[in-house]
């Protein structure tokens, strides 16, 4: 191994392997320092990637990708006391191939491969303890005790950045603005996810749930489907637990038992157990300045994620800055120039793309997502609403009035209907 | 069907638990913290209390970094494990 390289990325997540991919194809010598055993080991989200990125930028992709099921399906599920609704949004045929669910795991070690297939050398199981700064110019990392330099450093290291808040780059995260997203794998069988959602060849589910019976919890759940396998989680806002006498490590339990999901996890085996954190605060945690003399500050380190309320988008955007990060660096190196005034260009990049529009479109969703209210409210009118028009008793409801009797219970009609105002002016 | 308690689930992951604790406590500001919402944040359950002393088990660990940041006594010194150790998903 050479002592310095053109480009060090700290981090082989989504958005450093993407960096290291297009540094390598343009003709740069790259090394990825990587914390965890493989690629991967570090890496949690919850199981869907959109395809635009990868079809821009990557060809062929879809052939050689570890695509586990396309989505085809988005399903609403409310789950209430002993009763569920769900409502399902079934694609246009031509919409199939716009979203992929997968593990984090597996993909990046296909962009591993990628990566390696251009010349990159990617390092596993190393951490850096220190980035050196040398005339203010980030110029190289520590490991172990080991120096190696480089003309540029990429910060990759994900939502826990812990070199950037050492050198002042990000300030630490106040907890108001994040969610704890919490994930069980489980190995249910291919018939048994066809069956249970109604599917078949390498068709696939997204699906976001709301939990009526779990105590106001601020968050939702999730569930995915894999070809073999489930992934269902779900997103809890960080101040929750505290306020109600609750234990993060309990709700997912409470949620995946409910009666709703008997016939699916009915015998299926538990195979993993993960945790991240998950950015809330959207366009206002966006790092301001995300590059520096000698640096740039990628993909969740500089706050690119986005939960638009029924699903959480990061791996798009991370595979996007990466590749403007690689595309920034490549003009600043034929100026022979590192220093901020030309990494600057990497911010208007990230302006001009999705991340910047989505996050400034949902600027205020914070908002929406804060009124704890909603999130029991949902899914009781609708579990109640549905009750009772499909009534089989004696007697038949009218919806409207069977409506204003479960909003009447809950709180009075004016305050619902402007707070239901409120929210949807954020979503 | 079955309930999984946390430390069934935690069996699950692939960890390659280091022979020193990556996370440190100064227990001292804890006996001071009235709520100590670690205890119910940590989706991994590590937090404790044993005779009202705040009790840590970094060997369950997923690195998630709630803990970090839900601490209002910053009490919790916060790092990851050595490269190559620590929590190895499969699945994530």
């Amino acid at each position: 191994m050479s002592e310095k390289f053109d480009v060090i990325i700290i981090g082989g997540g989504p958005a450093g392997l993407s960096a290291a991919y297009f540094l390598s194809k343009y003709g740069f010598e790259i090394l990825v320092a990587e914390r965890g055993a493989e690629l991967g080991s570090k890496n949690v989200f919850g199981g869907r990637i959109y395809s635009y990125p990868l079809d821009k930028y990557f060809e062929g992709w879809r052939s050689e990708a570890p695509i586990e099921r396309w989505v085809v399906g988005e399903r609403l599920i409310a789950l209430c006391e002993g009763s569920a609704v769900n409502i399902e949004y079934k694609k246009n045929t031509g919409d199939k191939y716009k979203s992929f669910t997968a593990f984090l795991s597996k993909f990046l070690k296909w962009m591993g491969n990628l990566v390696e297939s251009q010349g990159g050398i990617i390092a596993t199981g190393v951490k850096v303890d220190d980035v050196i700064f040398k005339d203010g110019y980030a110029s190289g990392i520590e490991a172990s005790g080991d120096r190696i330099y480089a003309d540029y450093i990429i910060f990759a290291e994900g939502v826990n950045s812990i070199l950037l808040e050492k050198y002042g780059i990000r300030k630490k995260p106040n907890p108001e603005g994040y969610a704890v997203g919490v994930k069980e794998v489980f190995k249910v069988g291919e018939n048994v996810i066809n069956n249970f959602f109604g599917l078949d060849s390498d068709d696939g589910i997204a699906s976001y749930i709301l939990g009526g019976h779990l105590n106001s919890v601020r968050g939702g759940g999730f569930l995915y489907t894999m070809k073999d396998y489930i992934s269902i989680g779900i997103v809890i806002h960080l101040k929750d637990p505290l306020e109600k006498e609750l234990y993060v490590k309990d709700i997912i339990e409470e949620l995946r038992l409910h009666p709703y999901f008997n016939k699916l996890f009915d015998k299926a085996t538990l195979i993993e157990y993960s945790a991240r954190l998950v950015g809330e605060a959207g366009y206002k945690y966006m790092l301001e300045k995300p590059y520096g003399d000698g640096y740039l500050v990628i993909g969740d380190s500089a706050g690119y994620i986005l939960n638009t309320g029924f699903t959480v988008r990061g791996v798009d955007f991370a595979i996007l800055s990466g590749k403007y990060a690689a595309d920034t660096i490549k003009e600043s190196h034929e100026k022979g120039l590192r220093d901020s005034s030309v990494l600057r260009r990497y911010r208007d990049y990230i302006k001009d793309s999705p991340i910047y529009r989505n996050l400034y479109r949902f600027k205020d969703i914070e908002k929406a997502l804060s009124d704890e209210l909603l999130y029991r409210l949902y899914p009781e009118i609708l579990c109640s609403l549905f009750s009772k028009i499909y009534s089989s008793d004696e007697d038949s409801y009218k919806a409207y009035k069977t409506l204003l009797n479960t909003l009447r219970s809950e709180a009075s009609l004016p305050i619902i209907l402007y707070k239901l105002y409120k929210m949807v002016r954020h979503l | 069907m079955k309930r999984f308690s946390v430390e069934e689930r935690l069996l699950n992951t692939k960890i390659e638990i280091y022979e020193k604790p990556h996370i440190n406590i100064d227990t001292s500001k804890c006996d001071k913290c009235p709520n100590k919402p670690c205890i119910k944040a940590c989706p991994a359950g590590l937090y404790t209390l044993e005779d009202n002393k705040l009790r840590f088990n970094y060997e369950g660990c997923l690195e998630c970094g709630t803990c970090r940041l839900i601490c209002p006594y910053n009490s919790i010194k916060w790092d990851t494990p050595p490269g190559g150790y620590g929590v190895n998903y499969q699945f994530g």
